[in-house]
């Protein structure tokens, strides 16, 4: 049933892009954790786990929206190059069939390396004793996840519509846009005018995947977490799988 | 209809997903901005003892602006309108026929700065928290309270004076050089005029630490007694080098930074007392007090000299504030104290 996400998987492991992706995440990673970091906030560095773990997150989250971008931009276009969707067809599968599972490898894919750099994290926190971040450790993945599950269903989706730099250009605007988006905002009420109109534009279209990571520290830390900001995550997440759902490549044979 | 049984699922699915996140996206103001409003109401006792009058921050509508929205604490009250103001500004500003404080909340603030401070400062934040906050609120508040109840320097301005001059500005119809402005023009931007403030800034400066000094030994007034003829001496230097300067100042310049420094100066000292009593002395003092001397462009070096001042008479006349109406600068004040 699901033997081309299992396919699609298996020669992403095979490529060695994914590692490459993976050195380089886990390298950022360890550069915040390492005690070389020289972070201070009113004069006192930024060493304490609960003072380092929302920071961490942030700058994870990002480096995990770069790499779904990276991995899950060419894998629907490269089997249309390759014409295997061809045989595809012959076999009666659907296009949402056949596209769903292609995005759901791009998506474990990016989820998986995400936590690959979430793990360290939470050795991190292990090595440090903070218990009480371990056991929220798992449920915490699920809310800071969803943004990146999110940004590889969209970059799935509009592979399928643009060319691929116009593809990664547009994903990679949305995630940065997302990602970014305290940062946008402040902006928008500092400029005026033109430049405001630009700003609060690009802030209605794109999703806070700001809001929804940074919901994974709060809850790490045992805070309250922000139910509009988780939603707007899975919103997302959502928008991603119906625009995969909508396009429709021609079937040529 | 059993054929799209897993559409129907997946639109009613997605339609309760965006209904639940508009439901729950109710821009209310954040817990933690009531709170910190809250804390600075229940600083009103406290800042009673500093002796302004009738300053009371309950008096004046406050508004926090969170990007998008005015939320106005008054009367017990939080309602929410579009913003009058719609840039990060603390401020006293005229709406109708009175004087609001208006502040970004927390977390626009703490984004503001932290966007000033660079990377690092994006990534870790600004250290601007509520404590911080809560004493900006105070300085705004002391700012509706100056052009409220007072005629600063003998001028009187109405709110809807104060809106006709900034709407003329925005248009561009006023030739006429800003506070701001001349204090570049005349000040920063002529080196004998700098040098000689910087110099004066110094004076200031040691004049504080040496009061300081004496409170932190302990005996206060006795040390004060001892040292009163070394702290004379210090300002009397001070008001001559001050002299100097001025004449080569015109008298537009003048006026600019005689108003700027008493009601900023007065609104910073506020600031730093309320400051004190929310976060502590030592903290306290490491914000304010260590960079006393520091000069910089614009109006911000004379909230510095401002608080100096007031921090100096509070040690050589404490009843200063029984008399304090804003009709004179700081100097004159010092010099009917007679300490100058």
């Amino acid at each position: 049933m699901m033997g081309i996400m299992r396919n699609a998987l298996r020669e992403r492991i095979r490529r060695k892009d994914i590692y490459v992706v993976i050195v380089l995440g886990l390298l950022i990673a360890l550069m915040c954790m390492s005690g070389t970091v020289t972070l201070s906030i009113d004069g006192v560095a930024v060493t304490e786990v609960r003072m380092l773990l929302p920071l961490v997150l942030n700058v994870v989250s990002v480096v995990g929206g770069g790499m779904a971008v990276a991995l899950s931009l060419r894998t629907i276009p490269n089997e249309y190059e390759r014409k295997v969707s061809h045989l595809v067809w012959m076999r009666g599968i659907s296009q949402w069939n056949y596209h769903g599972q292609l995005a759901l490898a791009n998506m474990i894919s990016s989820v998986g390396a995400l936590f690959i750099l979430y793990a360290g994290m939470m050795v991190f926190a292990a090595v440090k004793g903070e218990t009480g971040v371990l056991i929220r450790s798992i449920p915490g993945f699920a809310l800071y996840a969803a943004g990146t599950a999110g940004v590889s269903l969209f970059t799935s989706a509009v592979s399928l519509i643009f060319p691929g730099m116009a593809a990664g250009v547009l994903a990679a605007a949305v995630m940065l846009a997302g990602t970014m988006q305290p940062v946008l905002r402040t902006l928008s009420g500092i400029v005026s005018g033109m430049p405001r109109g630009i700003l609060r534009g690009i802030l209605a279209v794109t999703p806070d995947l700001y809001a929804a990571s940074s919901q994974a520290g709060e809850f790490l830390l045992g805070k309250k977490v922000d139910a509009h900001s988780v939603l707007g995550g899975l919103l997302f997440l959502y928008a991603g799988a119906a625009l995969l759902y909508i396009v429709r490549k021609k079937e040529c044979a | 209809m059993r054929k799209y049984r897993n559409q129907i699922i997946a639109v009613v699915l997605g339609m309760v997903l965006f209904v639940s996140w508009l439901w729950t996206g109710k821009r209310e103001i954040s817990g933690e901005d009531k709170k910190i409003y809250e804390e600075a109401l229940g600083l009103q006792e406290q800042v009673d003892e500093l002796g302004f009058g009738e300053f009371c921050l309950a008096d004046y509508p406050v508004a926090m602006y969170d990007g998008e929205w005015d939320h106005v604490f008054y009367d017990g009250e939080i309602k929410r309108r579009k913003a009058v103001l719609e840039t990060f500004a603390g401020t006293a500003y005229p709406v109708e026929d009175h004087f609001e404080v208006i502040v970004p909340t927390l977390e626009q603030f703490d984004s503001l700065l932290s966007l000033a401070g660079g990377v690092e400062g994006i990534v870790s934040g600004s250290g601007y928290g509520a404590k911080e906050q809560v004493a900006t609120i105070w300085h705004e508040a002391f700012h509706a309270y100056q052009l409220t109840d007072h005629a600063v320097l003998g001028e009187r301005i109405t709110p809807e004076e104060m809106q006709e001059g900034l709407e003329d500005r925005m248009e561009g119809g006023e030739e006429i050089l800003s506070e701001e402005e001349s204090i570049v023009k005349e000040v920063d931007e002529n080196t004998d005029v700098r040098n000689r403030l910087e110099k004066e800034m110094g004076l200031l400066e040691d004049t504080v630490e040496m009061l300081r000094a004496d409170t932190r030994e302990g005996n206060g007034a006795a040390d004060l007694a001892e040292h009163i003829d070394g702290i004379q001496e210090m300002v009397l230097e001070y008001r001559e080098c001050r002299r100097e300067r001025m004449a080569k100042m015109t008298e537009a310049a003048r006026d600019a930074e005689i108003r700027c420094e008493l009601t900023e100066g007065t609104a910073y000292y506020v600031e730093y007392s309320v400051y004190g009593m929310t976060a502590g002395e030592k903290t306290c003092e490491e914000r304010y007090l260590e960079n006393l001397g520091r000069y910089e462009g614009g109006r911000g070096k004379y909230y510095r000299t401002g608080l100096a001042k007031c921090l100096i008479l509070d040690a050589l006349a404490p009843g200063w504030k029984e008399t304090f109406d804003f009709t004179k600068g700081l100097d004159e004040v010092l010099t009917a104290c007679g300490r100058m």
